[in-house]
């Protein structure tokens, strides 16, 4: 009788530890940086870049980007052309790496080729094919890099979840985040056109109410052929393992009793309710991290706390970090790419003052800056690394 | 004073949203002309089912979402759901990031 109940006891704990194997509750190990938010660095633009450059964007009449927040809804940098979504005009626009627009590819209709909304985009770095995702349609449309040619539509299954963001985990398997409802991650296998879900999974109150999932544009890139996933409220990254498809942790931010989890906010209120919240919760809370780039050498990410945004680079092969608000110099740091040669901010000039003062730029540069007006196209900033 | 402005423009969305969704089935006929109706099958239970949407950028199945950008502006949008529960309207949420062009911090 005693060995039946330890057995079922053990039987019931085994169960509820893999019931409790969220990855956003596992935050310890190796992975685990401890963070003073508090802290602020005096850092020069300098100390991590050697020049910085200004690339306008070519202004013309087919050329004009929408970047309604002063920021694009997704950028990609392949083979140094710069692959702006303008997801209100329902196109894709490819400018060179001196801001000399090369094209224009927006599909947009009824017709099998074409599609009826794009919400997200990729370059396949299996295929190098374009790939676009319609929510509406429930389907990625695939082209040619030059998104002349068509080359197939993949149609999701009936069931599946209606889908914002995806990438490749692996030639075969793509993986989704949604947060129609729930926010959660999925994996769907093209050959098998089937999918199945992950553990991660956040309710709909926070997801639908709050601006604390809807604030990231695509919550993965990939790093080294490894694809990871940032979680936008708290700023941890995991690495979505290809083999059994389980979240790992990459970075855990800790800032000790200035951690933000849900258990912070009440459940189920109005979106008015959190709107309010929010500056109170950001006094307390590190919350808010819609940077995340990474290199061989930097990890970077951007959050508010106390109402003020705050920037942490995160440099791997020494373990350390700094933390700071604004270069000593004035400006942000906001990089929404990166590769080893560079970060690029891509901004509407009339936000450019906020990330750049202009007297730091050698002549050339400073020159293009003057000459931006206000209702030109955005701006690319390049910050070389030293 | 934002707070206020917000308050009162939240009341007059509620008021037209509600509005909307009762006259839906008039308007229904109207926007149909405009807007295509994207047709979505599913299955469940066994049973077959349809799903219309409006397809485009706002409508039925779209709900109201709210985003901080990386320069504090406040923006709501319009987001697919899929889910004939939700209807969110594209002008009305133009109106509001029009009259709220301040952080989302200060009330949204």
């Amino acid at each position: 009788m005693k060995a039946n109940l330890i057995y079922t006891l053990i039987i019931a704990s085994c169960i509820l530890c893999s019931c409790s194997s969220r990855p956003s509750t596992e935050r310890k190990g190796k992975n685990l940086i401890e963070v003073d938010p508090n802290r602020d660095d005096k850092v020069s633009v300098y100390d991590l870049f050697s020049r910085i450059e200004i690339i306008p964007l070519e202004t013309k009449q087919n050329s004009l980007l929408t970047f309604l927040i002063g920021e694009p809804d997704r950028v990609i940098v392949h083979e140094n052309n710069f692959y702006f979504l303008d997801d209100s005009q329902h196109l894709i626009i490819v400018f060179n790496s001196e801001g000399k627009f090369l094209k224009k590819i927006s599909k947009k209709g009824n017709g099998p080729e074409e599609y009826i909304s794009i919400d997200d985009f990729n370059i396949n770095r299996f295929t190098g094919n374009l790939e676009v995702l319609s929510s509406v349609g429930r389907y990625i449309n695939v082209y040619d890099i030059s998104g002349n040619i068509f080359i197939e539509r993949i149609k999701f299954p009936a069931d599946m979840p209606i889908v914002q963001n995806f990438h490749h985990l692996t030639s075969d398997v793509y993986v989704f985040f949604t947060r129609s409802h729930k926010a959660e991650i999925f994996f769907y296998s093209k050959s098998g056109n089937k999918f199945f879900m992950s553990d991660y999974s956040l309710p709909e109150w926070f997801n639908r109410r709050t601006v604390f999932t809807a604030a990231s544009k695509n919550p993965f890139y990939v790093y080294n052929d490894f694809l990871c996933f940032e979680q936008v409220y708290n700023g941890d990254v995991f690495t979505i393992s290809p083999l059994d498809y389980i979240l790992e942790p990459r970075y855990l931010w800790d800032f000790g009793r200035h951690n933000f989890s849900l258990s912070v906010l009440p459940e189920n209120e109005s979106m008015k309710t959190y709107l309010d919240l929010l500056k109170k919760i950001s006094a307390d809370y590190a919350i808010l991290f819609q940077i995340y780039k990474e290199n061989s050498k930097y990890y970077f990410t951007r959050f508010k706390f106390k109402n003020r945004y705050k920037h942490l680079v995160f440099n791997k092969n020494k373990n350390e970090y700094i933390l700071f608000e604004r270069f000593r110099e004035g400006g942000q740091c906001v990089p929404q790419w990166i590769d080893e040669d560079a970060i690029y901010t891509f901004i509407s000039p009339s936000f450019i003052n906020q990330v750049i003062d202009p007297s730091i730029l050698n002549g050339e540069n400073k020159s293009k800056y003057l000459q931006i007006k206000d209702d030109d196209n955005p701006v690319v900033v390049k910050y070389k690394f030293k | 004073m934002k707070k206020k402005i917000f308050g009162c423009l939240t009341i007059f969305v509620i008021a037209a949203v509600v509005t909307f969704n009762v006259n839906l089935d008039v308007k229904k006929s109207e926007t149909t002309s405009l807007l295509a109706l994207a047709n979505m099958e599913a299955l469940a239970d066994e049973e077959e089912f349809t799903i219309t949407c409006d397809s485009g950028d706002s409508g039925q199945c779209f709900y109201v979402s709210v985003i901080e950008g990386l320069f504090g502006v406040c923006q709501f949008d319009c987001d697919f759901s899929g889910s004939q529960n939700d209807y969110c309207s594209q002008c009305w949420v133009d109106l509001i990031n029009f009259c709220s062009a301040f952080s989302c911090a200060s009330g949204g």
